[in-house]
């Protein structure tokens, strides 16, 4: 992300890749990929990795092509917010961010 | 120790009939507790309260600012297709001003009646454990894709 100066004088932050994405609807933090200039859009994804095939490389599980109209900077939080929805919770003190424990569920275990 | 699902847990969780109590995560009220390292879990328990000498409740935290926490919205059982699994998520927890000593772990738990009858379901020790608790907040923050996966 840098800041140009429009007409105005007003800083206007401009997207790049690598800017974080705050994708409202599914309440998830995601990453722009890509930027096309051309067509005004961009491309975030985030999520976990998955793999498709076995002979594919991981994708992120999710990919979402936006026009860059449709996003707007948010300084507080120092991301993009693209659609509606509730906006990550800034929360104070220490943070547990804990994995997923997984169970493996396997034919004949149950 | 890795975060681990107590083995009745699951087996209430998944079966259900013929588990006395039996946890329904959604209707049920789940509550999340910590303790110090003192408390030495095992997949093997069953209930807050066990009889032993290193239960939860043996060593749950006591101070200012703790109290067990309910996971008050957001539960959710799905099965995600892309990962092939089933999620079980909640929303996050948060202790407000706790200065009770040292977490060691967090135990997620259906409350019940007594703490000899509250079945166990998940022991979570990583994303931070152990934290000093000194007078600030506590979140945990579960991860975005859920609590517990039980994949196929």
């Amino acid at each position: 992300m840098y800041i140009k100066k429009t007409l105005l004088g007003k800083p206007k932050h401009v997207a790049e890749v690598g800017d974080v994405v705050w994708w409202a609807p599914k309440r998830l933090e995601c990453t722009v990929q890509s930027i096309n200039a051309a067509e005004h859009t961009m491309l975030f994804a985030g999520g976990p990795s998955i793999q498709r095939s076995a002979s594919s490389k991981p994708v992120a599980r999710w990919l979402v092509h936006v026009a860059l109209r449709d996003a707007h900077w948010h300084e507080g939080l120092k991301m993009w917010i693209v659609g509606e929805g509730l906006y990550p919770r800034i929360v104070r003190g220490v943070i547990i961010k804990p994995d997923p424990i997984t169970i493996v569920l396997k034919p004949g275990q149950f | 120790m890795a975060s681990f699902v107590y083995g009745r847990g699951a087996l209430r969780l998944i079966i259900g009939n013929g588990q006395t109590p039996t946890i329904d995560y959604i209707a049920d009220t789940m509550q999340v507790g910590l303790s110090t390292s003192s408390h030495v879990p095992n997949k093997d328990d069953t209930f807050l309260d066990d009889a032993g000498a290193d239960d939860f409740i043996d060593f749950e935290l006591s101070g200012t600012g703790y109290a067990r926490q309910t996971i008050a919205s957001g539960k959710t059982i799905a099965y995600d297709t892309a990962n092939d699994r089933v999620e079980i998520d909640g929303a996050d927890v948060t202790w407000t001003g706790i200065n009770a000593g040292t977490a060691a772990q967090a135990t997620l738990h259906r409350d019940n009646t007594t703490d000899a009858t509250a079945p166990l379901l998940a022991n979570i020790d990583t994303g931070g454990f152990p934290i000093v608790t000194n007078g600030g907040d506590v979140t945990i923050q579960w991860n975005a894709e859920g609590i517990i996966h039980l994949t196929v």
